[in-house]
């Protein structure tokens, strides 16, 4: 074999994590990070109905699958809608950081950046009591800087990048300075849900108005990916936002999925922290930027 | 034009293209963006590659006894010089994807003549010698094609276009020359299918990823007609795209149909362009 298998707790194939991106109003900066969103009234209104109405129908899902997620948040998501954060953190869920206002990270000097990240974090120890260890990168580029900063703020770990399918570290000082590393826990853009289905004419989201996924196939997309994760012994990242799987017509993909990886009865099923915890003093990849 | 006898009973030729790209695209890309020489998230999806999924792609080619052809730009080769030799000796074929996946190789002969000339080097010192087979990232200028075609060391060519028939490339004078084209279709690119990111957008207009059965299927049709009209083809096949777990899949269950069907030898693109060079001048 030339791929390299991780180890995972009580011999599993491979990891699950359910991580869900609370971006409310903000969503439409996953496909234009520089998009003006909060007086678009049709933006405003998709992201309360997923607040509203996705938030709790996920929420009682998880309960019934008895599965804790990783929910990454904006701190002015935090803020605006303290009363469902703090419901999604005494359900057992852990809560990471997702920027302040969903910013761009790349397009702010260092000291900005960790400027939002900061106030992000304070924002969500504010609410939840406790400082959050996970960072996802709000959608958007970021730079070496955002991991510095998230690394400075005492963050444990990036949920952000993409060069593997197992959690891995990468090196923040450039080759030679190996002990200046990031945790990493790798995401992949086709188990993210809002890439699949979300849509709007004008502004135009996404950019070139492709038609929405026929939901049956997206299903069968992330059937494959977890049969393939299992393979390797990958780690397979859920993404999911609740205005989008928590929609009526949606809400049975997770069901089905998460019945197809019961039937298989091979996965260990981690928040961020746990897969961290169990990996951190063992020997991972390095990525050298 | 004469039907070709491929290799056994089989009636067309297929080759596993593995442009092993990396960061470069993505950073080339990236170059359009205001600050994007900083940008190191989407460089992360290529990344990939050469970090994890070159690596799954080894074990089903392993798996199913399959050679291939890695067309790999210098640069990855200089960066990665042990994954690189570890294809080699798993007794797969090494060849050119352009010294750092640019489309833009110089703007006269002699620059793009020397850009050329530098990546062979590369591989000339990594691996022990130069590539027989090019695949270019971007328009040559004719009489860069006319050097490269009368070069003897030069086997084959295989470029993205939409032909479909194994040929002698022409030089600018009309002629035949001595180096062979493998036709490269879009068809069988899954980068155009499954390829995604939200920012730097690609696709361009952030079309939706396909879903992976609809693209085994196409993929299926390729072959099917492929050995229907007695056709020669390589892929545009990317690592850090179908070595991802799921898409991993597609790859599998491709090289099952391949394993189970003889009508297709599928052997390295040299070895293709090899037979069917010696059968031409029979």
């Amino acid at each position: 074999m030339f791929i390299k298998k991780t180890q995972w707790p009580g011999g599993a194939e491979c990891a699950v994590m359910i991580s869900v991106n609370l971006d409310a109003e903000y969503f439409p900066r996953v496909f234009d990070p520089d998009l003006e969103v909060e007086n678009v009234q049709n933006f405003c209104r998709m992201g309360q109905t997923g607040m509203e109405i996705g938030l709790p129908r996920l929420l009682k899902l998880l309960v019934r699958y008895r599965l804790n997620a990783t929910f990454f948040v904006p701190g002015a998501i935090a803020l605006r809608y303290p009363e469902e954060l703090r419901s999604v953190a005494a359900a057992g869920h852990e809560i990471g950081c997702h920027g302040f206002s969903h910013e761009h990270l790349a397009r702010l000097s260092p000291d900005a950046q960790l400027e939002a990240i900061r106030r992000g974090r304070d924002a969500i120890g504010t609410i939840c009591g406790d400082n959050p260890v996970g960072f996802r990168a709000p959608e958007g580029e970021i730079t070496t800087d955002t991991l510095r900063a998230v690394k400075k703020l005492g963050f444990y770990y990036s949920s952000s990048l993409s060069c593997s399918d197992v959690p891995f570290r990468t090196v923040l000082a450039g080759s030679g300075h190996s002990a200046d590393t990031l945790f990493e826990i790798p995401v992949h853009w086709a188990l993210y849900d809002l890439p699949y289905f979300s849509f709007h004419f004008w502004p135009p989201l996404p950019l070139g108005q492709p038609r929405v996924s026929c939901s049956d196939r997206v299903l069968e997309n992330w059937k494959w990916e977890y049969d393939g994760h299992c393979r390797s012994g990958a780690c397979f990242v859920l993404q999911l936002d609740p205005q989008c799987i928590g929609a009526q017509g949606k809400i049975y993909m997770l069901e089905a999925l998460l019945d197809y990886i019961a039937e298989k009865g091979n996965a260990w099923f981690a928040t961020g922290r746990e897969i961290y915890d169990h990996l951190s003093n063992k020997e991972v990849e390095t990525w050298i930027i | 034009m004469k039907k070709t006898t491929w290799s056994g009973h089989a009636k067309c030729a297929f080759s596993f293209g593995w442009d092993l790209d990396g960061e470069t695209i993505w950073r080339n890309k990236s170059k359009n963006f205001p600050g994007g020489e900083t940008f190191i998230r989407s460089r992360s999806v290529g990344a990939f590659g050469p970090m994890r999924g070159a690596y799954r792609i080894l074990d089903i080619m392993d798996k199913y006894h399959l050679k291939s052809t890695w067309f790999i730009p210098a640069e990855n080769v200089a960066r990665y010089p042990q994954l690189v030799r570890e294809i080699q000796a798993a007794g797969h074929e090494i060849a050119n994807h352009g010294l750092d996946h640019s489309p833009f190789y110089g703007s006269t002969p002699e620059a793009q003549l020397d850009n050329i000339r530098r990546s062979q080097d590369i591989f000339l010192q990594v691996l022990g010698k130069k590539a027989v087979g090019f695949r270019p990232t971007g328009p040559l200028l004719p009489e860069t094609e006319d050097a490269l075609f009368s070069d003897s060391s030069t086997l084959y060519y295989s470029r993205g276009l939409a032909e479909e028939e194994i040929c002698f490339c022409t030089a600018s004078d009309g002629k035949q020359t001595g180096v062979v084209s493998l036709p490269c279709r879009q068809e069988l690119d899954e980068y155009i299918q499954m390829v995604y990111c939200s920012y730097p957008p690609i696709p361009t207009g952030q079309d939706r990823i396909a879903p992976y059965a609809d693209v085994l299927a196409g993929f299926l049709r390729e072959l099917q007609g492929g050995a229907r009209f007695g056709s020669a083809m390589s892929t545009a096949f990317h690592p850090q795209v179908s070595g991802t777990p799921g898409k991993s899949l597609i790859i599998e269950k491709l090289c099952e149909y391949i394993a189970s069907t003889p009508d297709i030898w599928c052997a390295t693109c040299e070895e293709v362009a090899a037979l069917w060079k010696k059968s031409m001048e029979e």
